[in-house]
């Protein structure tokens, strides 16, 4: 090889070495904030819950995996976790699931342009804009068991008050609606993007074929807006169950400990009981559900989902 | 031309500098207070007072969110300061639960080295309140906004129309309730004799000391005592009340807005509330042309009520120039001058006999003759237990009362139940 063709290949190496390094110079501030606000919080999370620290001591000692043990084999600590995860776990399943079928319902309703429809769209978005501390007291009042229009409207039914944020057997049941009712315009307005993207050959195709609305749906637009559904219900699902602020202004997660969500319960243990060991051991548990549960998520979806649309 | 760059540039660095060389001289300390808008301006107003009073001091003055929310922030600041980053308020609005934990962990400073420097007679502070903020023989905090609870109101107008007489004892509320109470043809209620503050431990705690329930059998929070005849004839007492529909056991979401309106609206003769309340109820009262009773609970085996609100504490880490001027500003608060400006704003009480005994106190009581039930009893006032699993224990407690009391379950079932929780919890601590 020639000297010259040498000098060439050395630029451009020189070049394309400086190009990396442009390239990730452009994105270290966001590697540095992931590094800073994520990843360093997770490993600290991980060194407390493998102390005895309260927050409060300026010492504290390693006591290994005794916050561990104490979370899965004492009665309080057991009883605690599996009732808050079944909690958990029953709000974001029905959170998840009401969200993603009322929004794509909705959507294929507005699925049209109209002035009616438009604003019907606003209206059905706006909860998702509104601050949480307004929309739960405007909740209160319709869910007071004695007040509240809620009941008012049933007893035109004879219907006998329902305590909604009392009892143990709405509570649960109410946060669900109210969250439901926040987060399907969101849902609705995602479905009604991916609707508007779908190619309309394919529904003329089906027409021709004599195919009538309900089967267009079923076989054209649900399966082509699956990735969409994948999108909704893998962010939905991390998000729900990571519910808080609903429960603590709504219920404070009662009645009976029946809206005690486990962010809820972590919360108490840490600023409540002054226990951030412990907390902190139920944070990392919490934290590698959540990722067990996306890693599947994705694995499964990755195989069943065509992205071909 | 560099010699005349030079000296603005100095002249520049010297009028920087000038404001924080006099800025030296004045000591910056923060007061996080935890009081809602309608009686923050209040406080705040006394806090300009005393920086107008001593100008060697800058207050900061915070709204830190509600009590607990002031309590995260807290925590949140010492841990941070503990490394060495970000600072501490110098004083506190704090809730006399936490001083057991505060105190042991080192958050808030002890106060009786400034008390001894200044000559101060705490004496005068009501004992159950002083008692309250102490730990350990020393004094973490002094008390400033102090509410009564449960605070018995009732409608004097109904009770006179009626002839309805005011009960002293729990065994004569039983009387008052079957008179107090109206129900219609088909034997539902509606006017209950009185309502309940169900929702809340500070509440319930003092009723079910004044029925003889002994919480703690330990001097160190260890041993609960809860499991006692005194707690089955508590709750089969307001069971009984309550099937009978002569009260109603207020709890959960909502059910101190709805107290109050049932109070406001003469859907219940009486309601277990909290004296901050005060001003509220009899406003409200007058616009409706009735009178307002207020009393200390009915006596039972014990003769006493529950102590809400907050006092003032000192951060240990702030820095002893601070904790000076902070307590300073807490002997400010506590004041009689500020301690009445508070009473008149809110509904609080009177924290010291100095207070008790004013003349401005003795105008107040002119103008609002029915707190003198209220201000007779200061010495009666006690303060829950100052336990770190007081919280989770009183939620055990008012959860379970509920169930019977509202759902009407089994008594001696729920009560086993309720003792085994709180034994786990004590176990677990």
């Amino acid at each position: 090889m020639s000297e010259q063709s040498l000098v060439k290949k050395r630029r451009r190496s020189v070049y394309r070495i400086r190009g990396k390094f442009f390239d990730f110079s452009c994105a270290l501030p966001a590697i540095i904030f992931f590094v800073i606000f994520t990843y360093y919080p997770i490993v600290e999370l991980f060194r407390y819950s493998m102390t005895d620290w309260n927050l409060m001591k300026s010492e504290y000692h390693y006591v290994s995996f005794k916050n561990y043990q104490w979370l899965f084999t004492s009665s309080v600590g057991w009883k605690r976790f599996s009732s808050s995860l079944r909690v958990t776990l029953i709000y974001t399943i029905a959170d998840v699931a009401a969200s993603c079928i009322f929004g794509m319902l909705l959507a294929l309703l507005f699925d049209r342009m109209s002035r009616a429809f438009k604003f019907m769209r606003t209206a059905v978005i706006l909860p998702k804009y509104v601050t949480m501390t307004a929309s739960v007291m405007v909740f209160e009042l319709l869910y007071n068991t004695e007040y509240g229009l809620i009941n008012r409207a049933l007893s035109a039914f004879k219907i006998t008050p329902i305590p909604w944020l009392t009892s143990p057997d709405t509570a649960l049941l109410s946060v669900i609606l109210f969250s439901v009712w926040r987060s399907v315009g969101y849902a609705m307005m995602i479905y009604l993007s991916a609707m508007k993207g779908l190619s309309p050959e394919y529904f003329e195709a089906a027409s021709l074929d004599g195919a009538n609305g309900i089967q267009k749906f079923r076989y054209i637009t649900l399966p082509l807006i699956a990735p969409t559904t994948v999108f909704l219900g893998v962010t939905s699902f991390l998000a729900a169950m990571k519910v808080y602020q609903t429960v603590e202004l709504l219920t404070g997660g009662g009645p009976y400990e029946s809206t005690s969500v486990i962010v809820y319960w972590i919360y108490a243990l840490a600023f409540r009981n002054y226990r951030v060991d412990r907390a902190s051991a139920v944070g990392v548990i919490f934290f590698l559900i959540l990722l067990i549960c996306t890693i599947l998520t994705m694995n499964v979806t990755d195989r069943r989902v065509n992205y071909d649309a | 031309m560099k010699k005349l760059l030079a000296l603005l540039l100095a002249l520049i660095l010297v009028s920087a500098l000038a404001p924080a060389a006099m800025a030296d001289d004045v000591v910056e300390i923060e007061f996080w207070c935890s009081w809602e808008d309608a009686w923050r301006s209040a406080l705040e107003e006394l806090v300009h007072q005393f920086e107008a009073d001593n100008p060697g001091v800058k207050v900061n003055f915070v709204y830190a969110g509600s009590y607990n929310e002031s309590n995260q922030k807290l925590l949140a600041a010492h841990a941070a300061a503990l490394q060495g980053a970000g600072t501490v308020p110098t004083v506190q609005q704090t809730v006399g639960t936490n001083i057991m934990t505060f105190a042991e962990n080192e958050v808030i400073y002890p106060l009786d080295e400034y008390i001894a420097a200044n000559g101060d007679d705490i004496s005068v502070f009501a004992e159950g309140m002083l008692a309250a903020y102490q730990y350990g023989g020393k004094q973490y905090g002094l008390p400033g906004c102090i509410s009564l609870v449960p605070t018995w109101f009732y409608n004097k107008t109904i009770m006179a129309e009626e002839g309805i007489e005011l009960p002293t004892t729990w065994e004569e509320f039983d009387a008052f309730l079957r008179k107090a109470t109206k129900k219609d043809e088909a034997g539902n209620t509606i006017r209950y004799g009185a309502e309940f503050s169900g929702w809340g431990i500070d509440y319930v705690n003092p009723m079910m000391r004044q029925f003889g329930v002994e919480f703690f059998l330990d001097d160190a929070m260890t041993e609960s005592g809860f499991d006692s005849e005194a707690t089955r004839a508590f709750a089969n007492q307001f069971q009984a009340w309550s099937k009978e529909g002569l009260i109603k056991w207020c709890y959960g979401s909502g059910a101190s807005g709805n107290m109050r309106q049932a109070f406001l609206d003469g859907n219940t003769v009486a309601v277990f509330h909290t004296c901050a309340l005060y001003d509220l109820y009899n406003s409200n009262f007058k616009e409706k042309g009735w009178e307002l009773g207020v009393n200390f609970p009915p006596a039972g085996v014990n003769s006493i009520a529950g102590l809400g609100g907050s006092g003032f504490t000192l951060m240990a880490q702030a820095s002893p120039e601070q904790r000076e001027y902070g307590y300073k500003l807490i002997r400010f608060l506590t004041d009689t001058a500020c301690n009445m400006i508070i009473i008149q704003n809110t509904g609080y009480l009177p924290v010291t006999t100095t207070c008790v005994n004013s003349p401005e106190c003795a105008v107040w009581l002119e103008g609002n003759p029915e707190l003198i039930h209220l201000y007779e009893h200061l010495d009666e006032l006690a303060a829950s237990p100052s336990s770190p699993a007081w919280s989770d224990i009183g939620t055990k407690i008012v959860d379970n009362l509920a169930r019977i009391i509202v759902d009407g379950e089994d008594v001696e079932a729920t009560v086993q139940f309720m003792c085994d929780e709180i034994a786990e919890i004590l176990e677990d601590m």
